[in-house]
């Protein structure tokens, strides 16, 4: 391409720089035909072409292959070097639950929110207020009702994805809450989602918290494009915890009038407990359905039932995270128990559940890869066998595996797990099927996204060289045939 | 007994204002007011006219020249005559606490309870120039009750309460979740809400809910955050007469998502101490054309937080027309209120505020304040 | 030499890992075949490096190695110079003393030479670590450049003293107006101390000569200079001294922007402005004018992107900071992120995100190798492949930008100190180790828990060989390893 039409092009695409403007659907780019020309294209199914191109028109993928037919007019996006991926999907991706922390979504880190909640002035750095905004003086919150700087309200801040749980993003009145969904406590505003498709990721499955035994129905979303458009499914799979999640996260669930924590008030405080509350629901959902009474301690609520009974017929798609094997074990006999299908969640020693995991035929969203497990995990003392091999030992045993960077937002995310996937022994082609493809169908979506196929969804990615390379990003993002991230001017 | 009692506090109230002879109230009625400027209905500035006064309603609005018939007259020929302010989201007058929180949905509470009629906020918000306060449950319930709109000065109480019925409020966001009840979360008080709209649409919720979701009962919701407003578009968006959301911190993007819907905001009280990105709020939607009402917080903010709010918002970008109707008519539209309210056209109450300059300036000083006519505070030079 | 080889086979024995013991070190070695990026110069695409006596003497395509070298053959790898972590107290036990001004501390004292740290720096390239103070003080104490290798700290010493550490940003639970307060207090008292001791020297040799003082405090205190002697200054005294006289560097973390000047004006009126190296807070690039004027080595903080919330949109806006130094050509020199991270804590991904973010990949590779030598002045020594220079050498598996790259070896002083094909707990992460661990560390405690769910989990091999019988125990007896040392500070 010669620069005179680069130039145009990049006139053309002004004001759509690096991060997503909102509202930046310009007709003209949805309508209009554009041919990408790359060194690489990865078809998402493990598959590539060399020096391919990749015809998109009205917002879907027309024709993938060498030499096609361009129509007259199309504009073409050339990039020898670089090469060209679906949109990536994050199958189980831990959206800031934003209660307090973030109006605008700075998230905030661990060390962050201790110093600014325990400490009344920072030497080191700008004190960093609830809100999320740094502030150099030390009055923020001074008036003890509002930030200083930006009037937000003074509350401790949203500790849901640090190490306290003050404000968990999912309901704690009851540790059954399938009813609840957590695509109301997801800010489609939130910069987390500039840095999720900045960073290539265009689908994401809201995942629900952890703190609840059942928890609520997860939401199938886009990261950009107009915020009408944002919302594949509102109330997807329902996410099911077993392990010491449901055990210390939801401290908060107490009985009414401040009454003293001890041992009755409290959800369950031992996998004993976790396991039978997740069958007793269950069953006492299945009496419900056949019109049978109920009886006993921890009944699910009416509105949770009705949900519960899509899990129980296969309507409504259930997903168990579970970290430690014996954890993996309870998920799969408990679901053995309802005769359910479903996906795991996390799996970190599912190295030392390959057998388990393929003779049941689970499919599992894995990661993030960690050795010192990030954030609260480490409290939760599921992690100690953690390993770097775990991918690569799904992917030889054939097991149907998905990448996930969860709450993880470091410059890059969902690319960082895939690099490290390659990095720990996994082949680019099942690392690529890990973060496109395979996230596509465990999600149900793969008709739509997932591969570079003719009539899908024109979620691509332009990477300044290979993906996932440590001195590669991506350059363009497209969602729908929109430009959605634009860096060429600053990064050719 | 109520009603007894309403008498009872009444006469006391009357006796009060007569002993302290703070109140001409007695004196012959205003015939008309004549100012240098009239703040008109669309918000822009007439020039010198003669408001015409009848039984406490503005009767007509003529050219100072034009101004004909008998009675006493007031002249203010270099001050600017404005409706009454309108503080939309007030706690004026309130009795002791109003924070309740044993229910999470309470659409039986009513702030018409908690007044505290002989108030000495209610003469401070009439020095303000604010002749109408609107109470609502505190935000810390999902549905917190019903509010209640009160003029600030009168002699009977029955006659101070414009409406007792409504807007219902609903609140979301943090001071709604509680550690010992349900809801803990947003997604917990998101689905509530959503099963308790179900039971109101089969009639079975409680009959204000019930009247809600019919298009019976206008509502206004409290919101903590944008995706607060996101969340209640999504859930009560489509119920209600009329449905307004008020927000004040992080409303940039949202003006894109309430335009064309019909929805109004209500935002303030604005300080000095804000963010820009607070402050241009207010602006951003009124070019987006979404009805912007302002709220003054009254007492818990300054007296004089409504025009504080207005000339903040006007510095930020907003038109001072449209900032001196959110602080009158739109004020009283979100109220429900504005057949009585709001505005200086026929027919409507003779609340009326002589400033000496525009209310925008913040150096403007109310120089009189009447209710219903009646000429119920002037600057003595003594404040 | 020998001492050093029993030093590493000690080491090895001490550190739980069972590693075969290294023979004596060859004194001439040849490294062939391989890729050379001395980093100083041009990239060699396959050469030779001659290293005798722990130095190289000879590095190129054609390289005539003599007849009594050892020859290893390394084609296809890239040799590359040993990393160089340029400021860390994380080898230390505890990263400051609580004194605000401790001139007089050395971290000699507190080196802990078994600490994982050191392990993982060897595992992750590094050749050199500069152990320092941390920032949490106003004059820290000295530092020095050891190997990340050794049973002591006398055995792992590269260099010393390399520098005096101090903080312009506020210690801990201080404003700035006190910091600098006590900054400029000590160099006054300082100054003062020095006048008492030429007075006092001066009455002394008076004394001793049994005459009377004869002249004026300030002619005495003239006189009396001549007449001290190194040994004479205490302890408190003795480094600020050498600082202000040019025999000691400093470094000198600045938290924020604004520290830079201060940090100028302190090293300007105490003499030590050319032997400062200046440690930046994330921020301090806002200031990258005045640093470039200031031309005084630069450390970066090991967070190399600065976020910052719009006052108005409240988008986030990123920079990444070693881009602006390049841009604004301002040498400079990175750190590791000493977090938890898998990535950021090698040096060697730190300077891919720069060529990510547009930096040349010159100035990435300079800015872990000779950037950091020349900050701690040893650019003579370490920080490139070059004739004459200390054989601190890394073999890569690829490039060193790549990610999938690994380090296979480590040369220190020309002695294989690493070898990846011996690392066990790496294998161990990555599932490779199979029978040696479970040999060596028979009777971890057994945990009820793993029997019983071991049980319901049929222990069969699987794939490729992962989950023997043997898993087990090696799961219970190193049920947390990790690469990293628990938080220190």
């Amino acid at each position: 391409m010669n620069t005179r039409s680069l130039k145009r092009l990049c006139a053309v695409f002004v004001g759509i720089l690096g991060v997503i403007g909102p509202r930046s659907v310009i007709a003209n780019d949805v309508i209009e035909t554009i041919v990408l020309k790359a060194g690489l294209i990865h078809i998402g199914d493990g598959s590539v072409i060399e020096n391919g191109e990749v015809l998109v028109a009205a917002g879907r993928i027309v024709a993938v292959g060498h030499k096609l037919d361009v129509p007259q007019g199309a504009k073409v996006i050339e990039y020898p070097n670089g090469s060209i991926t679906p949109g990536l999907i994050d199958a189980n991706a831990a959206l800031e639950s934003i209660d307090m922390a973030n109006p605008a979504g700075y998230r905030l880190t661990a060390s962050e929110v201790a110093h600014s909640v325990f400490c009344k002035t920072d030497h080191h750095e700008p004190a960093v207020g609830c809100c999320g905004s740094k502030c150099s003086r030390a009055i923020m919150h001074a008036d003890g009702k509002h930030c200083k700087e930006c009037g937000f309200p003074n509350k401790p801040p949203d500790l849901s994805l640090g190490t306290r749980t003050w404000h968990s993003s999912s309901e704690q009145s009851s540790e059954v809450i399938p009813e609840t969904r957590v695509l109301d406590s997801v800010n489609l505003r939130s910069p987390d989602f500039g840095r999720l498709v900045g960073g290539g990721v265009t689908t994401v499955f809201a995942a629900p918290d952890s703190a609840a035994v059942i928890s609520s129905q997860g939401a199938i979303l886009r990261t950009a494009g107009s915020f009408s458009d944002r919302v594949i499914r509102e109330a997807d799979a329902v996410k099911a915890s077993m392990g010491t999640d449901p055990s210390w996260k939801g401290n908060r669930n107490r009985l009414p009038f401040r009454s003293f924590v001890d041992f009755h008030s409290r959800r369950p405080t031992t996998r004993m407990g976790v396991t039978w509350v997740f069958r007793k629901s269950l069953h006492d959902t299945r009496r419900h359905a056949q019109g049978m009474g109920i009886h006993g301690a921890d009944s699910p609520s009416e509105p949770a039932m009705d949900i519960l009974k899509g899990v129980l017929d296969g309507r409504t798609p259930l997903r168990i995270q579970a970290r430690q094997q014996n954890d993996i074990a309870a998920a799969i006999r408990l679901a053995g128990e309802f005769g359910l299908s479903f996906v795991l969640e996390e799996a970190t020693e599912a190295h030392r559940c390959i057998d388990m995991l393929k003779a049941n035929s689970v499919p599992v969203v894995y990661g993030p890869i960690y050795v010192n497990a990030p954030g609260y995990r480490a409290r939760s003392r599921e992690v100690s066998r953690a390993r770097l091999h775990t991918m690569r030992v799904l992917v030889e045993a054939g097991v149907e595996v998905a990448l996930t960077a969860q709450e993880l937002r470091e410059e890059d995310g969902l690319a960082r797990q895939a690099m490290y996937a390659l990095r720990y022994g996994v082949e680019m082609a099942d690392v690529m099927k890990a973060v496109t493809l395979t996230p596509a169908r465990i999600l149900g979506i793969e008709d739509e996204v997932g591969t570079l196929e003719v009539g899908k969804r024109a979620d691509l990615v332009l990477w300044k060289s290979g993906p996932f390379a440590a001195t590669s990003e991506p350059i363009v993002v497209w969602s729908g045939g929109e430009i959605v991230v634009d860096r060429r001017k600053e990064k050719i | 007994m109520p009603n007894n009692w309403l008498q009872i506090q009444a006469c006391a109230v009357a006796c009060m204002w007569l002993v302290l002879g703070v109140s001409d109230m007695n004196a012959d009625p205003v015939h008309a007011i004549v100012a240098g400027r009239v703040v008109g209905p669309d918000g822009s500035m007439l020039p010198a006219s003669a408001v015409v006064i009848s039984n406490g309603r503005i009767e007509e609005i003529v050219p100072a020249k034009e101004l004909s018939g008998s009675g006493r007259v007031r002249r203010f020929p270099n001050a600017v005559l404005c409706p009454g302010l309108i503080d939309v989201r007030s706690s004026i007058g309130a009795m002791g606490s109003n924070i309740e929180s044993a229910k999470a949905i309470d659409p039986g509470a009513s702030a018409v309870d908690v007044i505290d009629w002989s108030h000495r906020d209610f003469r401070l918000a009439l020095k303000a120039g604010v002749t109408t306060a609107v109470l609502a449950p505190a935000a810390n319930n999902l549905v917190s009750g019903v509010a209640v709109a009160v003029k600030t000065a009168g002699v009977d109480t029955s006659t101070r309460v414009i409406r007792n019925d409504g807007p219902l409020a609903f609140a979301l966001g943090s001071s709604v979740f509680e550690v010992d009840r349900a809801p803990t979360s947003r997604t917990g008080a998101l689905a509530m809400l959503r099963g308790e709209m179900g039971r109101a649409k089969q009639g079975i919720s409680h009959s204000r809910l019930n009247a809600f979701v019919n298009g019976k009962l206008d509502a206004m919701i409290v919101c903590e955050q944008a995706m607060d407003v996101s969340a209640a578009l999504r859930t009560l968006g489509a119920y209600g007469g009329s449905v307004n959301f008020i927000h004040t911190s992080d409303v940039l993007d949202l003006s894109e998502e309430l335009a064309g819907t019909g929805h109004g905001i209500v935002v303030g009280p604005y300080t000095f101490e804000m963010g820009s990105r607070v402050l241009s709020g207010a602006g951003r939607f009124s070019n987006a054309s979404v009805p912007v009402a302002f709220a003054g917080d009254m007492p818990a903010a300054s007296r004089d937080s409504l025009r504080m709010t207005a000339a903040l918002a006007v510095k930020y970008g907003m038109e001072p027309g449209k900032a001196r109707l959110a602080m009158t008519s739109a004020a009283a539209t979100v109220a429900g209120i504005a057949n009585r309210v709001g505005a200086i056209k026929p027919g409507m109450d003779a609340d009326l505020v002589v400033f000496s300059d525009d209310p925008l300036r913040l150096d403007a000083r109310v120089l009189e304040v009447y209710v219903g006519g009646q000429r119920v505070y002037w600057d003595d030079g003594n404040r | 030499m020998k001492a050093k080889a029993i030093v590493i086979a000690g080491w090895l024995v001490f550190s739980g890992i069972v590693m075969p013991a290294v023979a004596a070190p060859p004194a001439k070695l040849a490294l062939t075949g391989a890729r050379i990026i001395p980093v100083v110069g041009d990239d060699i695409p396959s050469g030779t490096i001659l290293i005798e006596h722990g130095v190289i003497t000879a590095i190129g395509e054609k390289v005539s190695v003599p007849y009594d070298a050892m020859e290893i053959d390394v084609s296809g790898k890239v040799l590359f110079p040993g990393m160089i972590d340029v400021h860390s107290s994380r080898g230390l036990d505890v990263a400051n003393e609580n004194f605000s001004v401790s001139p007089f501390l050395d971290v000699y004292d507190a080196i802990d030479p078994s600490r994982r740290f050191f392990e993982n720096a060897l595992r992750d390239g590094f050749s050199a670590v500069h152990v320092i103070v941390g920032n949490n003080c106003v004059i820290g104490g000295l530092s020095r450049v050891v190997r990340p290798i050794g049973l002591t700290p006398d055995e792992m010493t590269f260099h010393t003293p390399t520098a005096l550490k101090l903080s312009v940003a506020p210690k801990h639970g201080w404003d700035r107006m006190r910091q600098m307060a006590e900054l400029r207090e000590t160099f006054l008292e300082l100054k003062d101390y020095l006048g008492n001791l030429a007075e006092e020297k001066y009455e002394k040799s008076l004394e001793d000569k049994d005459e009377e003082i004869d002249v004026g405090p300030d002619e005495a205190r003239e006189r009396g200079e001549k007449l001290i002697r190194p040994e004479d200054y205490d302890d408190k005294h003795r480094n600020l001294i050498k600082l202000t006289r040019g025999d000691l560097d400093a470094f000198v973390y600045c938290g924020t922007a604004s520290d830079i000047s201060r940090a100028k004006t302190i090293a300007e009126e105490n003499g030590f402005l050319k032997h400062m190296t200046l440690v930046l807070g994330v921020d301090c690039f806002k200031a990258v004018a005045e640093l470039k004027s200031l031309k005084r080595p630069v450390v970066l903080d090991p967070q190399l992107l600065y976020r910052e919330r719009d006052p108005i949109t409240g988008k986030i806006r990123e920079t990444f900071v070693p881009k602006v130094f390049a841009d604004a050509r301002v040498r400079f020199a990175l750190q590791p992120m000493s977090s938890g991270s898998l990535a950021e804590r090698y040096l060697n991904y730190q300077a891919a995100r720069c060529v990510r973010a547009g930096v040349s990949r010159k100035k990435a590779l300079r800015a872990i190798t000779i950037n950091p030598a020349k900050a701690l002045g040893l650019e003579k020594r370490i920080g490139s492949l070059e004739v004459g220079k200390v054989a601190d050498i890394v073999v890569f598996s690829g490039d060193p930008l790549d990610f999938n790259t690994w380090v296979e070896k480590v040369y220190i002083d020309g002695i294989k100190a690493y070898d990846r094909e011996e690392d066990a707990r790496l294998k161990e992460l990555l599932g490779q180790e199979r029978n040696r661990l479970s040999k060596s560390d028979k009777g971890g405690d057994e945990n009820e828990e793993t029997e019983k769910s071991e049980s319901e989990e049929p222990a069969k091999a699987v794939g490729n060989k992962q989950e023997d019988g043997t898993d087990k125990k090696s799961d219970d007896s190193k049920s947390t390893i990790t690469t990293e040392d628990q938080p220190s500070d």
